[in-house]
């Protein structure tokens, strides 16, 4: 039998080059203040590398043509090319790149070992359905701030930045409070900051809707192991869709039979739907 | 069309590192700002510099090469001491940890106090933030220069703050703190009129340049002027060129 590449070690060390990448360029940024240079990141700050500085500086640069201060050129590249991305495969950037996203998932880890199985299945499914769509509420409020002040705004609260910055004095208080805060819930629910407040997050999220590549569920070849359902960290019910168009889809690929689904070609990413039309008429489909 | 999650993956990051290549090469990978600030667009000065784009990430230099103030005047209105640390060095930015915990909780000198006294020297239109205060340097400096008129001037007071009494802001790379620059020639608050003569100014050239007879040598020269009703200002731009030509 054909061994199977599990995807799991992979994209822990496509997170792990990521997250270092950023750790690097962040002490880079505070060593070149005190005179040391780090080859090839030289020059390039957090901001720099941002995608969501160009998002939040789209306005600014459509109405008077510049940036938003600390953002440039850099980070609207860098925007235009996960958009790009997510337009293909969905939000893989928040599954496979986003350093903020796998630290939460690392610290998931510690919480999955203490809980078992009740981890990341303390919120009640009522009110977890609605707390969903709070970081539409937070990408709104940033938006808007940072367009009204012409600053960037969610610096002050932002966990990210915290992250790779709490040790330059330069992070606000509510920063490291908010940081702190994600990285406890962390241990009861897997990336909670994805899940609930993440602006970027819910940005991407969309293009669950009309991404070319998309997650497609066979179902005549499904045995119903539900173990799709358990792989997402995003607790989307895979084995109840054809196509997975939640807009809390992050691309990890968990769900699909290169990892969780034991059965090969039934959970895939494609650009067509998995079922033919039978009798003239077409499934409905049943997505999330 | 099927793909593989581990394709899919590969053309993500393909896509991301080497769009970023491509942009490197062809220049637009830009992750610095260009030190230009963008150009007011309507208007009487439309087309020239904005004050309003002065960022914290500017330095004196920066500042003097896109609008016409020296680095000293800046660093003058902003009371820095420039004996050991060139004017064009200082940062917008370094204004609010130098003057930052000195005030706080009365408003704030930083990099909205830079991009205000840029836009009252050049004349250019500028509202500042609410809390935003000017050294008094500052406000001495464009009174001299005739840059503001007494109107002007007037209304600034309100937001003025005296730097601390018989120092000079100056920035340790190490812990930000206050230092005394009493032997470096510079009149402040707590300069008396025997530092005058210390510096080898005489009487006479006191009372030429102010127009009025100079204190006793133990009278701080601020306090002296104000009882005068005179403007402290004004008086030490003159005096300070006095003791600049010794």
């Amino acid at each position: 039998m054909k061994k199977r590449l599990r995807l799991k070690p992979v994209r822990t060390s496509i997170q792990i080059f990521f997250f270092i990448l950023i750790l690097l360029i962040s002490l880079g940024h505070s060593l070149e203040e005190a005179g040391v240079t780090i080859p090839l990141i030289q020059g390039v700050s957090l901001h720099a590398v941002c995608p969501f500085g160009g998002v939040v500086s789209l306005y600014q640069y459509i109405t008077a043509g510049t940036f938003v201060q600390k953002i440039h050129d850099s980070s609207f590249i860098l925007m235009i090319l996960v958009f790009l991305t997510a337009i293909l495969f969905g939000p893989v950037f928040c599954g496979w790149i986003c350093p903020f996203g796998s630290i939460q998932e690392w610290v998931g880890k510690i919480g999955r070992k203490i809980f078992k199985r009740k981890y990341n299945n303390f919120v009640p499914r009522k009110i977890d359905r609605i707390l969903r769509y709070l970081r539409y509420a937070v990408l709104l409020w940033v938006l808007i701030m940072t367009a009204v002040s012409a600053k960037l705004f969610f610096a002050d609260y932002d966990p990210y930045y915290a992250l790779f910055n709490f040790w330059t004095g330069e992070v606000a208080i509510t920063g490291l409070v908010t940081l702190g805060v994600v990285l406890v819930l962390s241990l009861f629910v897997e990336r909670p900051f994805c899940k609930y407040a993440c602006p970027y997050g819910a940005l991407l999220g969309v293009s669950n809707l009309f991404r070319i590549f998309k997650i497609r569920r066979n179902k005549t070849t499904c045995i119903s192991c539900l173990k799709c359902d358990d792989a997402c960290p995003m607790n989307i019910e895979v084995s109840t869709a054809k196509n997975v168009l939640d807009h809390q889809c992050i691309s990890c690929f968990a769900c699909t039979s290169e990892d969780s689904c034991p059965v090969p070609e039934t959970v895939l990413i494609s650009t067509t739907s998995l079922h033919k039309k039978t009798s003239g008429i077409e499934e409905t489909e049943n997505e999330n | 069309m099927k793909i593989k999650s581990t394709t899919a993956v590969i053309i993500t990051i393909v896509l991301i590192l080497g769009g970023v290549g491509v942009t490197k090469l062809t220049g637009t990978w830009i992750t610095e700002s260009t030190k230009v600030p963008r150009k007011i667009t309507v208007g009487e000065f439309a087309g020239f510099s904005d004050p309003a784009d002065i960022r914290g990430s500017y330095s004196f230099q920066n500042i003097s090469d896109n609008f016409s103030i020296s680095t000293e005047e800046l660093a003058q209105a902003f009371a820095l001491d420039t004996s050991e640390k060139d004017a064009g060095q200082y940062f917008a930015k370094d204004l609010e940890a130098i003057y930052g915990e000195i005030i706080e909780g009365e408003g704030e000198v930083g990099t909205d106090s830079i991009k205000w006294f840029v836009a009252l020297y050049m004349d250019y239109p500028y509202t500042p933030e609410e809390t935003t205060l000017l050294p008094s340097p500052a406000l001495a400096l464009l009174k001299s220069k005739g840059l503001i008129d007494d109107e002007q001037f007037q209304l600034l007071k309100s937001a003025i703050i005296s730097p601390a009494a018989g120092t000079t802001f100056t920035k340790d790379p190490d812990s930000e703190h206050l230092e005394s620059s009493s032997e470096n020639r510079f009149i402040k608050g707590r300069t008396t009129f025997a530092d005058l003569y210390s510096w080898d100014v005489t009487k006479e050239e006191i009372e030429e340049a102010t127009g009025v007879e100079a204190g006793p040598k133990s009278a701080i020269i601020r306090d002296y002027y104000a009882g005068l009703e005179l403007e402290f200002g004004t008086m030490k731009i003159a005096l300070q060129d006095l003791v600049d030509e010794k």
